[in-house]
């Protein structure tokens, strides 16, 4: 369960917070949509639930993951996968090379590992373009190996900023309900972030900023 | 290509010929003479040329400073960015001190008698044991292939760094670190991983720049490196300036030019294998269960603010290096007496500069005259040459232009002057800024092109449609537009011609001198106030056309176009 209390969104210099989660607690395998518009300061939630430095923010509060607190801790070990509006996958990287970056060394020998990667690009239905540069795949394509990457890496969380902005309107429906499935089934905590009304899936849970 | 654009195509190309020839006339030139020297000297002349004993021997010297630097300068920049959060703007000014200055610089900090050894001999005859006066003596002999290794790493280690900044702009850098950090690695690791393979492949003209820079180098060779033997470059300018010995001259030219091939060839070699072990390192995934998790006393906010200080060390450590040197050449040129334990000098004076005031004014004004004309003209070559790109619709190959930087200057130069001899003592100073030109111009190219080639179209389409003729959008719109990269790219045009050393040297023929060769002889030589004085004059013009560059391009930077 990942769970936010008393967050405070400032930027700094200002009077009024930007944003402001008393209580949100979300359970494994739930969507939480936080719909806003643009400058609400979803994105930068995100960015501080996963540590990243925000040097014209002051954020206060606190973040427990499985009732552990994270807020102290550096990004790499806070286990919480993050899907942006772009994939950023790796360029001089190959769909799988960019999946095994993403698996923990622990996983097993490098034959178990490939093998493992292979299961999950099979899954996805990226099992034939896993030897293509991320340059060669199509946007939905990239989308996959993004999602899969993210998986992959066996995070505690997910958080998921607008990420369908950027695929065409048909590709935009396909994935959606590809990426909402495989998190259902992986059964983790998820907070989306969007401005679009036609990103929530279908009985989620959404919060208005 | 929007044909309203277009200038008339016979004009652009007529302009653009000069420049072609410019670049194209000294390369056929060196071609030739390598023909020439293969076809008519048979296996007796390369027999007794191998048989001279220190030929072998500054071969290696002259590999080894094309390699050993060039990899821990990039290296050491890679290792600096790793841990660096954001340079100080005004780092790109350290480009401005010239190679020879550093040099004299460097070894008035590092030889017996310099800054940082005084200060070592200070501590250890204070705890009177000896700790590292003995290392330093031993590593940094007076002129040694040691001390020239270091000048040269510390010397191109800011080159690089800046490289790495710019390629380094261009890459989504912090969404990189954001997905890497969601996947457990830290930024280092991230950076290692993912970001330098990419540095390394993008990096690749300048690492070859610096290390055909560091295989042909003669002006720095002479002030910080060893004398016997030397470097095969310099062996091969004694022997082009020593009447009989020619034919040495030209067998090692082409020594140097296949140790060239040689080298381009090792590093094209070196990317691959990073490219190998980055993907190694890549594939083997995150190492989660083997990070260590730091204790909760030590993950404080104020732990965190030491950590990034401490972080930031290294890199204050060669800023302080880089700035120090130029102290070093001000307080030498001011020094009257230094006895030897003393950290500073005992007493100063004006006398040194007095005494030379007169024959710096000469070089001074020399080196300034051709630095504009060659900035100024290397600056229209290179745009018209970037015109005719653009007016063709075709790529000049970056190689082109980029020849002279990628080809040992020394035969290059030599092969010209070879060809030319006859007709330069008739008019030293135009063979002088013409060969100063092919160099600035490489330089104002690899700074100007993708400024040139990535300006958007619809501006100039804007221009033409409010009846804007080709000229008139070229000169109002483009070049305004372009001023302050052109501006900055003139900057660099004109401090690459205050160092040249070995154009001015052949072609000047000794009666043209400029604060290069002039910091060149006193610098190794052993007098160091005089050697201190002449580097200051070698940043002098760099430094100050910089400053104005900068503040012009500030100025020119903003987007204001007129009515017509």
């Amino acid at each position: 369960m990942l769970q936010l209390n008393n967050v405070v969104i400032t930027l700094k210099g200002a009077k009024q917070p930007m944003l402001e989660v008393p209580q949100l607690s979300i359970a494994a395998g739930e969507i939480v949509v936080l719909m806003g518009a643009s400058g609400s300061g979803k994105s930068t939630l995100l960015n501080w639930l996963i540590g990243a430095p925000l040097p014209n923010f002051q954020c206060t509060g606190e973040v427990l993951l499985h009732g552990a607190p994270i807020q102290q801790l550096p990004m790499e070990q806070r286990h919480i996968g993050i899907r942006l509006q772009q994939p950023w996958l790796f360029p001089h990287l190959t769909v799988l090379e960019n999946l095994l970056f993403a698996l923990p060394r622990d996983f097993g020998s490098r034959h178990q590992r490939v093998q493992h990667a292979e299961h999950l690009l099979t899954a996805f239905n990226l099992f034939a373009v896993q030897k293509q540069l991320p340059d060669t795949l199509s946007g939905g394509q990239a989308a996959r190996v993004s999602l899969a990457r993210a998986l992959i890496n066996n995070p505690q969380a997910m958080l998921l900023d607008e990420p369908f902005s950027a695929l065409d309107k048909a590709t935009r429906e396909q994935i959606k309900t590809f990426t909402f499935n495989h998190l259902m089934q992986a059964q983790l905590p998820c907070l989306l972030v969007t401005h679009d009304s036609g990103d929530c899936p279908t009985g989620a849970r959404v919060i208005h900023v | 290509m929007n044909k309203l654009l277009e200038w008339p195509k016979i004009s652009i190309a007529l302009l653009a010929l000069p420049a072609v020839l410019l670049i194209g006339l000294p390369l056929v030139a060196a071609v030739w003479l390598i023909i020439t020297i293969l076809t008519q000297n048979g296996s007796q002349d390369w027999l007794l040329f191998l048989s001279v004993g220190s030929v072998l021997t500054g071969l290696v010297y002259s590999i080894a400073l094309a390699i050993i630097p060039t990899l821990l300068a990039l290296y050491s920049a890679f290792w600096l960015l790793a841990r660096m959060t954001k340079p100080p703007a005004w780092m790109a000014a350290l480009l401005a001190i010239p190679h020879v200055a550093f040099a004299i610089g460097l070894s008035l900090l590092l030889l017996p008698g310099g800054w940082i050894s005084r200060v070592w001999l200070g501590l250890d005859l204070q705890l009177q044991i000896p700790l590292l006066t003995p290392f330093l003596s031993a590593i940094f002999t007076d002129k040694s292939l040691p001390f020239l290794l270091v000048t040269l790493w510390l010397k191109e280690l800011p080159f690089l760094l800046l490289m790495a900044l710019i390629v380094m702009q261009q890459l989504p850098v912090r969404e990189w670190q954001q997905v890497g950090a969601s996947f457990g690695y830290r930024a280092p690791q991230t950076f290692w991983r993912i970001i330098v393979p990419q540095l390394v492949r993008r990096l690749r003209l300048p690492i070859m720049v610096v290390a055909i820079y560091g295989l042909a180098v003669v002006d720095v060779a002479l002030v910080a490196g060893p004398n016997l033997p030397s470097p095969l470059a310099v062996q091969v300018l004694q022997w082009y300036q020593q009447p009989g010995s020619e034919l040495f001259a030209a067998l090692g030219s082409v020594v140097l030019l296949v140790a060239s091939a040689l080298v381009l060839l090792l590093f094209r070699g070196h990317e691959w294998l990073h490219g190998q072990c980055a993907r190694l390192a890549v594939t083997r995934g995150v190492n989660i269960a083997g990070q260590a998790t730091l204790p909760s006393f030590v993950q404080g906010p104020g732990i965190a603010r030491l950590r990034k200080f401490l972080a930031q060390l290294p890199f204050a450590a060669f800023l302080v290096v880089q700035i120090a040197t130029v102290i070093a050449l001000l307080l030498w040129s001011f020094t009257a007496a230094w006895p030897n334990t003393a950290l500073l000098p005992t007493s100063y004076s004006v006398a040194n500069w007095q005494w030379e005031w007169q024959p710096l004014q000469e070089v001074l004004w020399n080196s300034l005259w051709i630095g504009v004309v060659v900035a100024s003209l290397a600056t229209v070559l290179v745009l018209l040459m970037l015109e005719w790109e653009y007016q063709r619709g075709k790529r000049i190959a970056d190689a082109y232009m980029l020849l002279p930087l990628l080809v040992p200057q020394l035969p290059l130069v030599m092969a010209w002057h070879m060809h030319v001899a006859p007709f330069t003592l008739a008019a030293p100073a135009f063979w002088l800024v013409w060969a100063h030109t092919v160099f600035a111009a490489a330089y104002i190219w690899l700074t100007l092109a993708a400024s040139y080639r990535n300006f958007p179209n619809m501006w100039l389409t804007q221009a033409a449609t409010l009846g804007y003729s080709a000229p008139q959008r070229w000169f109002k719109v483009r070049l305004r537009m372009l001023a302050a990269p052109i501006v900055l790219a003139w900057s660099v045009g004109f401090s690459v011609s205050i160092l040249q050393y070995l154009p001015t040297l052949i072609f000047g023929a000794g009666r043209i001198l400029t604060v290069t060769t002039e910091a060149t002889a006193y610098g190794s030589g052993f007098e160091r106030s005089l050697a201190a004085i002449y580097g200051l004059a070698q940043i002098a013009w760099p430094l100050i056309m910089f400053v104005v560059a900068a503040i012009l391009a500030n100025k020119y930077r903003v987007h204001t176009i007129r009515g017509a």
